[in-house]
């Protein structure tokens, strides 16, 4: 009996963590996609004037339909358009506009979220390129380029003349619609294995959750076991009555 | 014929596995380089098993040049990791896809950077070189140039290391419980599943050695009050303090600890000598003093001026005074920093401390923090505990030194710049006492029920860590 409450308690306590997390999980959606490696804490790129500023090269690590940026924009309120283009060929594959009310006002940073007209699928290689039809340039926040990927920020002249800013442009790559983290496990499972070596793979990640969940609860149960039986019990022997302890090792 | 070694308790065995079990999936879980200061501990272990030598500093705050190796950058730039993690915390993440990893392995094929050359290892090439010689092993036996396979095969060395922890944490209860196994798994339990514990033995960082030579340091002080000691007890005592410090230069504030347990046995077991007071006490201040000259030979802006003693008392007053967030701030104290540094960042802060529970649940771990040490001394009151006030002394002198060694240091850097450096987890070496605390309150349980109360506090502890891991694989990967 007493065994069965010990086992009763190390199980419920366990379970309601792990319902928690679960139920926690189920209720928390991500509209994340994926994000760039910029930082948006100096010049990404201007834009305006006729020039047009892209991030080039981008690899799509998750489908997306919607692209976060951040920017400081001069009054009176300009009009920026976002389209994605495929790196190989140059084809438009979506476009959007910065909604009207989010970027006005050289004051405060904007942090407008781009609706695309279409969703890009993971695996392409793109370009975002913004441009702003205004008398005043646009800027957009981003950082150093610093990171090993091909991705870059670049402006382009109104005459066409493409020019390397050595900057990134800080983008976040969004969905509409919202996916419970729930349902990411799996994805969280590969993804956690990246960059891990060669024999670690999605499969170690689903093994250790059980041992987790199913292992670690039982060592616990069983080490209080044992523990109840008392040190002379580890050795075949009954535990004396209670008295006063010699030291132990 | 050689002694065999005694099975260990079958409690301890599991507890043991346990412990180890979650270190290893923390090890697993962790993106790389996202245990606290991971690249500079890289690096230094790098400078360590390439070149023998420790790592070149310089500050990168005030010094320009390559920071860390030509290796880790590189292995840094194409994981979107590390140094690489820096202001938009919220949305950033590793790379999701094999494509960056594939990339740096073709770009380590095409032109692999060299191995041997450490530019520096940031803020760590001042700490002692114990744990990275350990570290470096592992570097040496995994080799490739990968720097992300190097990088998980020291994790994997470092894990091991969390058993001598929870091994220091039993015999310590050992010694103040006598074979009570119950209340022996519960102070192990505490530290071994404890999620900082098991976070930061996962990860390549001087921590994870700290805290096992931090635990047998207050076994052997304690044994060494308790019972007369031998020769053997003796050197423990001493080689586990060298690895203490070695490990980490702060841990020298154990030292008075261990002097003063040392007075008390010579005093207990009767070879005290007449006006023994006129030879120990300037001792005891020798050693202080020479704990601080070897504290400033090793880094030496860690000291304040002693003109400003003065503002060391106000320092001390706004971090501990509840009325902290009313009265004028020290600059660079956040409001309630007893409660904000040290209570929410000893219960967790993983990641590179971007990655915390919800602020309501430190709000409980408070509440629970305060009940275990209040039933702790209900009992003493209560003489539910067979009190021993020497234990206390160096117990408390231990916790208080390693307290006022991290104050010193951080008023140092705040005095100068305007920044406190401590963080929660630098008091994890204290948390076998809390584990003592929480062993001694359930003493006013009835016997029968110990157990249970046991199973409740292990249990909840792993819960804790299971929390944690899924918040860091919702932070990272989702």
């Amino acid at each position: 009996m007493r065994r069965l409450a010990i086992a009763a308690i190390v199980g419920a306590v366990v379970a309601l963590a792990a319902g928690a997390l679960t139920a926690l999980a189920a209720v928390d959606g991500r509209r994340l996609a994926f994000a760039g490696a910029a930082n948006p804490f100096g010049r990404g790129a201007w834009v305006g004037l006729g020039t047009v500023a892209c991030q080039k090269h981008i690899h799509v690590e998750a489908p997306f339909d919607e692209i976060v940026m951040q920017l400081v924009a001069f009054p009176p309120e300009p009009r920026i358009s976002v389209t994605v283009r495929s790196a190989a060929d140059g084809r438009a594959l979506a476009r959007g506009d910065v909604p009207r009310g989010v970027a006005g006002g050289w004051q405060h940073v904007a942090t407008p979220t781009v609706s695309l007209s279409r969703g890009i699928p993971a695996g392409r290689i793109v370009d975002v390129c913004i441009r702003s039809v205004g008398r005043l340039p646009v800027g957009l926040f981003g950082s150093p380029h610093v990171t090993a990927g091909s991705s870059h920020a670049a402006v382009i002249s109104p005459h066409g003349v493409e020019r390397a800013t050595g900057t990134d442009i800080r983008l976040v790559f969004a969905r509409r619609r919202t996916r419970s983290v729930l349902s990411m496990v799996p994805a969280m499972v590969r993804r956690a294995a990246l960059f891990k070596p060669g024999f670690i793979g999605a499969w170690t990640y689903w093994v250790l959750l059980a041992a987790l969940l199913v292992a670690v609860p039982a060592l616990l149960v069983r080490a209080l076991w044992s523990a109840d039986r008392g040190p002379l019990a580890e050795r075949g022997r009954p535990s004396p009555a209670p008295g006063p302890p010699p030291p132990a090792r | 014929m050689p002694r065999r070694l005694p099975r260990p308790p079958r409690p301890l065995s599991a507890l043991l596995a346990a412990s180890l079990l979650v270190t290893v999936a923390w090890a697993l879980l962790i993106p790389p380089f996202h245990a606290p200061d991971e690249d500079g501990h890289y690096a230094y272990a790098q400078s360590l098993a390439e070149n023998l030598t420790r790592p070149p500093f310089h500050d990168p705050a005030v010094t320009h040049g390559p920071q860390l190796s030509p290796s880790v950058r590189m292995a840094e730039a194409f994981a979107r990791t590390g140094s690489f993690w820096l202001v938009e915390r919220d949305s950033q993440r590793p790379f999701w896809d094999g494509y960056a990893q594939r990339r740096y392995e073709a770009a380590l094929r095409a032109h692999p950077p060299p191995s041997d050359r450490v530019d520096t290892a940031e803020y760590q090439s001042t700490d002692p070189p114990l744990y990275h010689a350990w570290a470096a092993i592992a570097y040496r036996v995994a080799s490739t140039p990968n720097v992300f396979s190097r990088l998980f095969a020291m994790r994997l060395w470092t894990a091991p290391l969390v058993l001598l922890t929870v091994l220091g944490a039993w015999l310590l209860a050992g010694e103040l419980f006598g074979p009570d196994r119950t209340l022996q798994l519960v102070v192990a339990g505490c530290v071994g599943l404890q999620p900082m514990v098991t976070f930061m033995s996962s990860g390549v960082n001087p921590d994870a050695a700290a805290l096992p030579a931090s635990a047998f340091v207050l076994w052997l002080t304690v044994r060494v009050v308790r019972r007369k000691p031998s020769r053997r007890v003796l050197l423990a005592l001493a080689a586990s303090l060298v690895a203490a410090v070695l490990s980490k230069t702060v841990l020298i504030s154990l030292l008075p600890a261990a002097a003063v347990a040392l007075v008390v046995a010579l005093r207990r077991f009767g070879r005290w000598p007449r006006r023994g007071w006129a030879v120990v006490a300037p001792a005891l201040i020798a050693a202080v003093v020479v704990g601080l000259a070897v504290v400033a030979a090793a880094s030496p802006d860690s000291l304040p001026p002693v003109s400003k003693l003065g503002g060391f008392f106000n320092y001390l007053w706004s971090y501990y005074s509840p009325r902290s967030a009313w009265a004028p701030r020290v600059g660079g104290l956040p409001p309630h920093p007893f409660y904000r540094i040290w209570l929410r960042g000893a219960w967790g802060e993983f990641g590179s401390a971007d990655v915390h529970f919800p602020s309501g649940v430190y709000k409980v771990l408070a509440l629970v923090s305060v009940a275990t040490f209040a039933g702790a001394v209900m009992a003493l009151i209560r003489r539910r505990f067979a009190q021993d006030r020497a234990v206390l002394l160096v117990a408390g002198l231990a916790a208080a030194g390693l307290v006022l060694g991290l104050h010193v240091g951080d008023y140092a850097q705040v005095s100068r710049f305007g920044i406190t450096v401590t963080l929660g987890r630098y008091l994890l070496p204290l948390l076998p006492i809390a584990g003592v605390a929480a062993a001694v309150a359930l003493r006013n349980l009835p016997p029968r029920w110990r157990l249970h109360g046991g199973a409740l506090v292990l249990s909840s502890m792993f819960a804790l860590d299971l929390v944690a891991l899924g918040l860091v694989a919702r932070r990272f990967y989702a």
